[in-house]
């Protein structure tokens, strides 16, 4: 009889141990939400372009901090609306973005025709490029339409691409060319 | 006399075997039930009953009562019999039954169920049970209380009024599940307004899929001087009924039942994780913020990894996706306090087996 | 069945006409990673089960899937003549006026043809809605032309690198910019568009009616342009890792790649390694075949970052070819057949033996493999668990056999697993390896309560083949009675057993249930199913321990302990409702019932006979 007795209370003690403990341990747990992952970039590819002011180029040893690549066309319509706020934003940048401009345009006149119509003054970081035959925007990146942009780091790391016109007036975008100019 | 006796002969095996034998009945004729009645149905007429009518005229006893009877029997047969040393394993494994059984009482007399749908950036403080439904009454520009009636009321069908509001209201036709009907000429007497001017309701069957029944009520508004007449709302209305009387507004709504929480959660983001190029659920989660009366705790909701805050456990359940807009979620709230009952006797139950094994093992005798 | 032939036939396959002309190997190309339904698969896998959806053979027309595949994207017109999908309903063939062949296979360009000349009748039968089409045929029809869509989709994957334009004039050639003479691909043709549009311009203001042979291969050109705009849709063969997505875990074809803007240097890099391999490819030349395919795979498993394990690739290509389960089946059915000749020759039951081992090895390395590759336990699925629960009662079995060396193990044991395995061939059609859905993605209870649960169901259909082993012995032989209290003994402890492993399993379950949905238990038919399980043993080893069931109940109840296992098992799939409804039913219910109807006749009928000579010794 003892020994029943004693199983009984052993059991409700148990419980009520268990209860206590669950109600101290409960008060919201929460799991951290997932860090973001480190994210590994590519390395540019060697890139040699002759630019509209004739001399030659290679995109890793440009002396800008950061590289905005960008392909477009004279007959392309959002190129035509995105080009002057992405120029603004590399002309804000006060030497610090280098924008290569690289055109898939069918004849270099075409191409020179909508520089013209842009009105800009001689910027020495902005590089014009006609990619006869494609090398750099098919052959070297696949692109077959346009615009696409890809940001390119002071490692010379290729770190986000855009396709399309984003607006590059707005605050995520400006945060993307922001970080281009800093070291990692 | 006759006590000991019936406390003896609860002890026995015989009896043991035999609310076995029946609960393994109704546990076969229960799930067959569950693909024509759906699974509340069959939860609520054979798992979760004293009583089963079979055929509405013959009482057979219940799974609750079953169980009850179960646990008698093993309480009765561990108080009775000596406890001999070599039977420890069985006497502690038999305890733990007794806890599970008692666990499971528990839980079905006082857990609270219920779900909360959140859209995106909203918040809520309330739990819905889709099983019941009830009419709410919510004046509207004030911070006044909601009158609530509930189903029961409902299905009795007599008229329904409220010291808190002026009109009463008196109803014509419900159903747990409507189909709206739309007549061929507009209503003209009895003054209708809003959807009963061009609509009825129909009766359909129960949906075994208790989230696709719509309630629905036609009643006569009393009381309330012009806006007296015939109205009709229905559960998810698009516009929402409102009634003018005494110079204030007032809701009519019909909705599931509601059960208010202590504090109310806000979905921050909701994410869905296919596996790529299927659409195939890899993961969900919600990302919540709890808002304790001015207390603010971030947590994250996921497959497999509630929230438990203060006695209430948040489970991602589900999503709802509506067309352009951002996925809301879905979760299950769960407050039950005899959670921890099976898991105490899990514990018990495992110990019991060890030593039953380990004594096996050491006289290796026949059972 | 069919795999055990599959499996001979690919090896005298190996020798023949097909592999003699080629001398590729199509390892390398089998090997190569392709993400497909949701996870990352072997070309191999991918191969089979397309070649399975189509035609319901692992090898067609003397090729093997890797074979039929790799002719499929790297010489596409070839592949449209040969004869690979199956219309076995005859009333289909009918429809479509296909003619009678012994095996009905017919090819791309056969059916396309016949549905073309029907076209109304097609078109009528695919835009219907989905529930008014109950007719099989009509059914055969819808999937016939969803699998000659998506044959058509893997066809054109790698059409923008296969070398397809050609110019031989060499004036033309140098004015366009392209190699004269030369094959070369739509990618190269890109590169050329301006100079080719300009062209082009000329011919297109020609309005005469005789255009001289530049002109004519211009518009040849723009014909070829203006077909492959179609393969842009092109998007099954998933073999571009994405370069610019964060998380990065959903591929992409080479076409959908190019149109959705995520090429990237490594993406170009690799098309180039794929275009070298379909040269290679065309011209038959191994070693540029084999230095490509290394190519491939090393830049797709750098493009992939983590995502890859390549051992796991090598492991499911192994998997494929060695037919673990079915090699299995057969050594289980040699072994039973050898110990049927055990009483007149001793040897046969020590060869015997040694087979049923040989197959549960066999069985255990396929699980094992199963295993590594899906980096889960292997109980997800109903198939999944028709192996395991394989496993366990041959495993059982050997253990029982070791105890009381008498040939009962053997036989049980042999004869189980061959019927398991053979039933779980039933269930591997597709991609038995399908990642699982978000609800049971949790390692930790899959290999707790499920393998409890499974080798619950395991022990269970051992003591209940016992049970009816016992039921014979006493009908046939009474009076051993040192057999029968063998037998007996043994039934009891696999009851045991089972009873251990099936409330484990159930109470885990439970848990599981509690912690994830937020009730311990939900009534669900699954679940029911498990607690049937669990109490019918209780009832059964209660019985006996008070005296109610003496060993003749006793055995009687462990026999119809067959029908709960498969009642729980497969039962409540048919019923379809709540939490655990990721099984599927047809078939699956008349087999059962008749199971069930046999069962209970057997029982009843030796019941009764042990009855009446208890009563009239």
């Amino acid at each position: 009889m003892k020994a029943k007795l004693l199983a009984l209370l052993a059991v409700i003690i148990i419980c009520m141990l268990a209860i206590a403990y669950d109600e101290w341990h409960q008060s919201g747990q929460s799991s951290a939400p997932p860090g973001e992952a480190t994210q590994h970039f590519e390395n540019a590819p060697d890139v040699a372009f002759t630019a509209q002011d004739g001399k030659s180029y290679d995109l890793k040893t440009l002396p800008e901090k950061g590289i905005v690549l960008h392909f477009w066309a004279s007959w392309c319509a959002p190129c035509a609306a995105e080009m002057p706020e992405l120029i603004k934003q590399i002309q804000a940048a006060r030497g610090k973005l280098a924008l290569v401009g690289v055109s898939i345009d069918e004849r270099p006149s075409a191409m020179r025709k909508f520089i013209a119509k842009l009105n800009l003054k001689n910027d020495a970081h902005i590089y014009w490029v006609w990619d006869q035959n494609k090398n750099i925007s098919l052959k070297t990146f696949n692109t077959i339409s346009v615009p696409e942009t890809i940001l390119i780091d002071r490692e010379r790391r290729m770190t986000a691409k855009t396709v399309g016109d984003p607006g590059w007036q707005a605050k995520a975008q400006k945060a993307q060319l922001q970080k281009l100019e800093e070291t990692n | 006399m006759h006590a000991y006796r019936l406390i003896r002969w609860m002890a026995e095996a015989r009896s043991f075997a035999l609310g076995l034998l029946w609960l393994m009945a109704i546990l076969v004729l229960g799930t067959a039930t569950e693909k024509t009645q759906g699974l509340y149905a069959a939860q609520r007429v054979y798992f979760s009953s004293y009583i089963i009518w079979l055929g509405g005229l013959i009482p057979l006893p219940g799974l609750l009562t079953t169980v009850a009877f179960i646990f008698t029997s093993l309480v009765c047969k561990l108080a009775l019999e000596r406890w001999r040393m070599k039977h420890l394993g069985t006497i502690i494994i038999h305890i733990g039954a007794a806890v599970l059984l008692l666990g499971g009482f528990l839980t079905a007399c006082f857990s609270r169920e219920g779900s909360m749908l959140i859209p995106p950036g909203e918040s809520r403080n309330y739990l819905e049970d889709y099983q019941h439904v009830e009419l709410a009454v919510t004046p509207l520009g004030g911070a006044q209380p909601e009158i609530i009636f509930t189903e029961a009321q409902l299905n009795a069908g007599s008229k329904l009024n409220n010291l808190a509001i002026p009109f009463a209201i008196d109803p014509v036709t419900w159903c747990r599940n409507c189909g709206l009907e739309r007549l061929p000429q507009p209503v003209t007497e009895g003054n209708p307004h809003g959807v009963a001017i061009n609509f009825i309701f129909k009766s359909l069957p129960h949906d075994p899929v208790e989230e696709q029944n719509r309630a629905g009520l036609t009643f006569r508004l009393l009381g309330a001087g012009q806006s007296d007449g015939l109205y009709a709302v229905f559960q998810d209305m698009p516009i929402p009924e409102i009634v003018m009387a005494g110079g204030k507004k007032y809701l009519l709504a019909l909705r599931p039942v509601r059960a208010s929480l202590p504090f109310a959660i806000q979905l921050l983001h909701f994410q869905e994780d296919l596996y790529p190029g299927t659409d195939k659920p890899r993961a969900y989660q919600s990302d919540v913020l709890v808002n304790d009366h001015g207390l603010l705790w971030h947590s994250l909701i996921s497959m497999n990894e509630p929230l438990r805050y203060h006695g209430y456990t948040f489970y991602q359940s589900s999503f709802l996706q509506s067309d352009g807009e951002q996925t809301a979620t879905v979760l299950a709230v769960v407050k039950n306090n005899g959670r921890l009952f099976p898991y105490i006797a899990g514990v018990i139950i495992a110990a019991g087996l060890l030593i039953h094994l380990a004594q096996r093992l050491g006289r290796r005798c026949a059972l | 069945m069919k795999c055990l032939v599959a499996f001979l036939l690919t090896l005298f396959i190996w020798q023949s006409a097909w592999a003699e002309q080629n001398h590729l190997d199509t390892h390398i190309f089998a090997e190569l990673p392709v993400q497909h339904n949701g996870r990352i698969k072997p070309m191999d896998s991918f191969a089979r089960f397309y070649l399975r959806t189509f035609s319901g053979d692992a090898v067609v027309d003397g090729m093997t899937a890797d074979d039929w595949l790799a002719d499929l994207i790297f010489t596409p017109e070839r592949a449209y003549g040969r004869a690979v999908f199956d219309v076995n309903n005859p009333n289909l063939r009918l429809a479509l006026d296909l003619p009678e062949r012994a095996r009905h296979h017919y090819s791309f360009l056969e059916i396309a043809a016949a549905m073309e000349a029907h076209q109304e009748m097609v078109n009528s039968i695919l835009s219907a809605q989905e529930k008014n089409v109950t007719d099989p045929a009509q059914q055969q029809l819808i999937s016939l032309y969803a699998n000659m869509t998506a044959f058509l989709d893997i066809s054109r994957s790698l059409s923008l690198v296969l070398p397809v334009f050609r110019v031989e004039d060499a004036a033309l050639a140098r004015q366009i910019g392209v190699p004269a003479g030369q094959n070369f691909s739509y990618l190269e043709m890109m590169r050329r568009r301006a100079q080719y549009l300009s062209l082009a311009q000329s011919v297109l203001k020609y309005a005469g009616n005789h255009p001289d042979a530049r002109q004519v291969v211009l518009l040849q050109i723009g014909a070829q342009l203006e077909h492959m705009e179609a393969d842009k849709q092109s998007q099954i063969l998933r073999i571009v890792p994405p370069a610019w997505q964060p998380d990065g875990n959903s591929w992409l074809s080479p076409w959908a790649m190019l149109n959705t803007g995520q090429g990237a240097p490594q993406s170009a890099a690799l098309l180039q390694a794929w275009t070298r391999m379909a040269q290679a490819y065309q011209e038959n030349n191994a070693t540029e075949w084999k230095y490509a395919g290394e190519n491939i795979f090393q830049q797709t498993l750098s493009l992939a970052g983590g995502q890859i394990r390549p051992y796991a690739l090598s492991a499911e290509y192994m998997y494929n070819h060695a037919y673990l389960f079915a090699v299995s089946l057969a050594f289980y059915l040699a072994a039973f057949l050898l110990l049927l000749g055990a009483r007149r020759y001793r040897a046969f039951y020590y060869v015997s033996f040694a087979l049923l081992v040989c197959g549960f090895l066999s069985h255990f390395v396929g699980e094992a493999l199963r295993i590594y590759i899906m980096a889960r336990p292997p109980v997800g699925t109903l198939y999944e668990s028709i192996i395991f629960v394989g496993l366990i009662v041959v495993a059982g079995s050997l253990l029982l056999e070791m105890r009381s060396r008498r040939g009962l193990g053997l036989a049980i044991g042999a004869l189980s697993g061959f019927a398991l395995q053979a039933i779980g061939m039933g269930f591997a059609g597709g991609d038995t390896m399908e990642p699982l859905v978000a609800v049971l993605n949790t390692n930790f209870w899959l290999a707790t309560h499920v393998i409890a649960i499974t080798t619950g169901y395991g022990c269970c259909l051992l003591t209940g083949i016992l049970g009816h082993i016992y039921l014979l012995q006493k009908i046939l032989q009474p009076l051993h009675h040192e057999r029968l209290q063998i037998t007996s003994r043994l039934m009891l402890g696999a009851a045991l057993a089972a009873l251990f492993f099936a409330l484990t399993g159930t109470m885990l379950g439970g848990i599981w249930a509690d912690q994830s949905w937020g009730r311990f238990w939900g009534w669900d038919p699954k679940e029911n199913g498990a607690l049937l399980i669990v109490l019918w043993l209780l009832w059964m080893l209660h019985g006996r321990l008070s005296g109610m069931l003496r060993a003749n109940g006793f055995a009687m109840a462990a026999a119809a302990a067959v029908i709960v296992v498969a009642l729980s098992w497969f039962g409540v799939n048919l019923l379809n409702v709540g939490l655990h409804s990721y099984g599927f039913t047809s078939g699956i219910a008349i087999n059962l019932f008749a199971f069930i109807a046999l069962e209970m006749i057997f029982i009843t009928t030796c019941g009764v006979i042990l009855y009446r000579r208890s009563r009239h010794p």
